[in-house]
């Protein structure tokens, strides 16, 4: 997969992303372009209870805040696995389209926080699969969400609202997209974790409690390497990839060339793009 | 087609070869893991007295600790003694044993019942929970009126009266089906053979009633070392490939023969065969969880192209088998039967509209992704409502 990246990669940022080089003759597995979304439009409802439940008990330990004045999973430090999930819209409404997004907001809040999933009657089915055991852990867990820019045509009443330079990931010379059904969607899910069940466990969780408002589309699977022998690790093509990043510590380079500020784009001030190919 | 497991769901015997792999399914929501929380408290279970021990209960979250000191396995639950309703439950409980019981508990008087193997029932003192529920958790577990296991008698007569009522009719189509190829008009063969095959679908409820009937009947070419050139292969699927890969009267008329049989060997044969009472709860599930993993997968689509039928059959079949249990679930969750209503009303309607503006059916092969992704969707959210239905109507005798 190529990737045409403006987010920073692997080195100090974000997900094992899907690296450069990888296909040197491009199929264009999971082809899209997603608008990531700025924290607080997904923290839609800051209603429901603070996840005072803390990390499960396995797992690396790591809880990575999932509030916050950004998305997590973006300039994160790097997890072992990752999930690239497309999904379409099938709600048939805007108030819908509401729902799931806050539906989405919840089970993020949750499955990134880990703790006990609430108890249910002996009448009801477990509220969750207990993959990961009976307490969920955090496991360094981030879901990023974006959309793409086919959520904003005439469904659900977006148009007026599309990032101006949005749009769905172009056919570049040489790449073979015959026969692929791995292109674009409306929303896409980032789920990356410091284990690869952790990832599916999260991806379960939330495909079981959308089921009527999204569908997946394509997912692809990444992760990441560890350094062999030393520093940047190494794409299965043997490069190193990802030598020369942005440094994601230094706010003045990230407010550069990361984020939307208010000035330009009020409404996604905080966001990001996230080109996956 | 199906494999029991112990107190648990049934899964396919078509497992996918990626989970061919052993599984162990622990019933009920209750696991045996060890959790040291500090609100743990060790109750002992005896045969003299049902529970002792673990004083102090405060409302919210509870971890305790279940220690099993009786002589016969016990089925063991905690309940509201001013209205026997079940709040906790821990099944199949062998002597020697601790078990973990982990819960959301609201202020009031609970206290345990016993119901051992040899019989006894006995109830504990009562435990008072005192205080309110604190926390980021969800609120107190609701309390469910429990069900005896003869609660459903009354059901599995009606389902069974369903099922006489219907082999007639399948019989009759089957017949009609071999007729024709009798006959060697394979065209209203495929007309008939449908007709025949969504009357068999409509039962939906019987796969485990019907044993072996249902292989030769309705069986599959997935799993057979030859696949669709086993010879060992018969039924309305085996028919369908011929049909619709070109093979001649002559070829197809011993199957559809032996299906005319296999549908009188069944009827014969229905009246000896047990239906398990807990069956109905479950299949009210598993006939659609069955038809989005194999109908609406296309996967056992054999040239008819007649899948997304099977499917509004099935959603038939399942509402035939709820129709028989609806009084035992609408006092234990009113809203439950209105939400699996709108839903399946909501399915047979994206299925009906999949149809082409003539009638014939859609091959799932041939619809569009957004149709696909909504017959998913709606399907998928169905299920999530029809899978509350079997622990819902657990028997659970003399709680």
């Amino acid at each position: 997969m190529n990737t045409d990246q403006p987010l920073p990669p692997s080195q100090d940022g974000g997900c094992p992303h899907l690296q450069r080089r990888s296909f040197l003759r491009g199929a264009a597995l999971g082809a899209a372009g997603a608008a990531v979304l700025g924290a607080g439009a997904v923290v839609a409802d800051r209603a429901a209870a603070d996840t005072g439940a803390g990390s499960g008990s396995t797992g690396s330990g790591r809880l990575i805040p999932f509030q916050g004045e950004h998305q997590a999973g973006i300039l994160t430090p790097t997890q072992a696995a990752a999930s690239f999930v497309s999904f379409d819209a099938i709600a048939p409404d805007r108030a819908s389209l509401q729902d799931l997004f806050r539906t989405l907001t919840d089970r993020v809040r949750f499955l990134t926080g880990g703790g006990t999933p609430p108890d249910v009657g002996v009448a009801s089915v477990p509220s969750d699969s207990e993959t990961l055991g009976p307490v969920v852990p955090s496991d360094g867990l981030t879901i990023t969400v974006g959309v793409g820019s086919s959520l904003f045509d005439s469904r659900y009443g977006l148009a007026a609202r599309k990032p101006a330079r949005l749009a769905p990931m172009p056919v570049f010379p040489d790449d073979h997209v015959v026969g692929s059904t791995e292109l674009h969607g409306d929303i896409s899910l980032q789920i990356c974790a410091d284990s690869r069940d952790t990832v599916m466990h999260a991806l379960r969780d939330i495909a079981k409690h959308t089921r009527s408002g999204m569908q997946i589309n394509w997912k692809a699977d990444g992760f990441h390497a560890d350094p062999r022998p030393t520093g940047t690790p190494r794409n299965q093509l043997g490069f190193k990839d990802g030598i020369a990043n942005p440094d994601v510590t230094d706010e003045t380079v990230t407010d550069a060339l990361i984020w939307a500020r208010a000035a330009r784009a009020a409404n996604r001030a905080g966001s990001t793009a996230a080109p996956t190919r | 087609m199906w494999k029991t497991i112990p107190r648990g769901r049934r899964i396919p015997l078509r497992a996918t070869a990626v989970a061919g792999a052993a599984a162990v399914v622990l019933g009920g929501a209750l696991t045996a893991y060890a959790e040291l929380g500090s609100a743990a408290s060790v109750i002992t279970v005896n045969e003299q007295t049902c529970a002792t021990g673990g004083t102090g209960l405060v409302a919210g979250h509870q971890v305790m600790q279940l220690k099993d000191t009786a002589r016969d396995p016990v089925e063991l639950y905690l309940i509201q003694p001013a209205s026997n309703d079940v709040y906790a439950e821990v099944t199949d409980f062998t002597p020697g044993t601790t078990r973990t019981l982990s819960t959301t508990l609201g202020a009031g008087r609970y206290a345990f019942r016993c119901v051992f193997s040899n019989g006894a029932v006995l109830t504990s003192a009562s435990y008072d929970v005192g205080g309110r529920a604190t926390g980021p958790s969800a609120g107190p577990v609701p309390g469910v009126q429990p069900m005896p296991d003869l609660a459903l008698g009354a059901p599995v007569t009606a389902y069974r009266a369903y099922v006489n009522r219907s082999l007639p009719v399948l019989l009759a189509d089957s017949r009609t089906l071999n007729a024709d190829l009798v006959a060697g008009d394979l065209a209203k063969a495929k007309s008939d053979w449908l007709t025949a095959h969504l009357d068999y679908e409509r039962l939906g409820a019987a796969y485990n009633t019907f044993q072996d009937f249902d292989g030769l009947i309705n069986g599959t070419a997935d799993g057979l070392p030859l696949g669709t050139a086993d010879p060992s292969w018969t039924g309305f699927f085996r028919i369908e490939y011929g049909l619709w890969h070109g093979q001649s009267a002559a070829e197809l008329r011993p199957l559809t023969a032996g299906l005319v049989k296999n549908v009188q060997g069944l009827i014969a044969d229905f009246p000896s065969e047990d239906t398990d009472p807990g069956d109905l709860p479950l299949r009210s599930h598993e006939i659609l969880e069955n038809a989005l993993e194999f109908q609406l997968s296309g996967t056992d689509d054999y040239g008819s192209g007649t899948s997304l039928a099977t499917v509004y059959a099935n959603t038939q079949g399942t509402q035939a088998v709820l129709s028989t249990i609806t009084s035992l679930i609408q006092p234990r969750d009113p809203a439950l039967l209105t939400s699996i209503d709108q839903w399946t009303a909501t399915v047979q309607h994206a299925l009906l509209a999949c149809r082409a503006p003539d009638g014939t059916w859609t091959p799932v092969s041939a619809l569009t992704r957004m149709q696909r992704q909504t017959l998913d969707g709606d399907l998928g959210e169905l299920l999530e409502q029809l899978s509350s239905v079997p622990n819902l109507l657990t028997g659970r005798t003399s709680a």
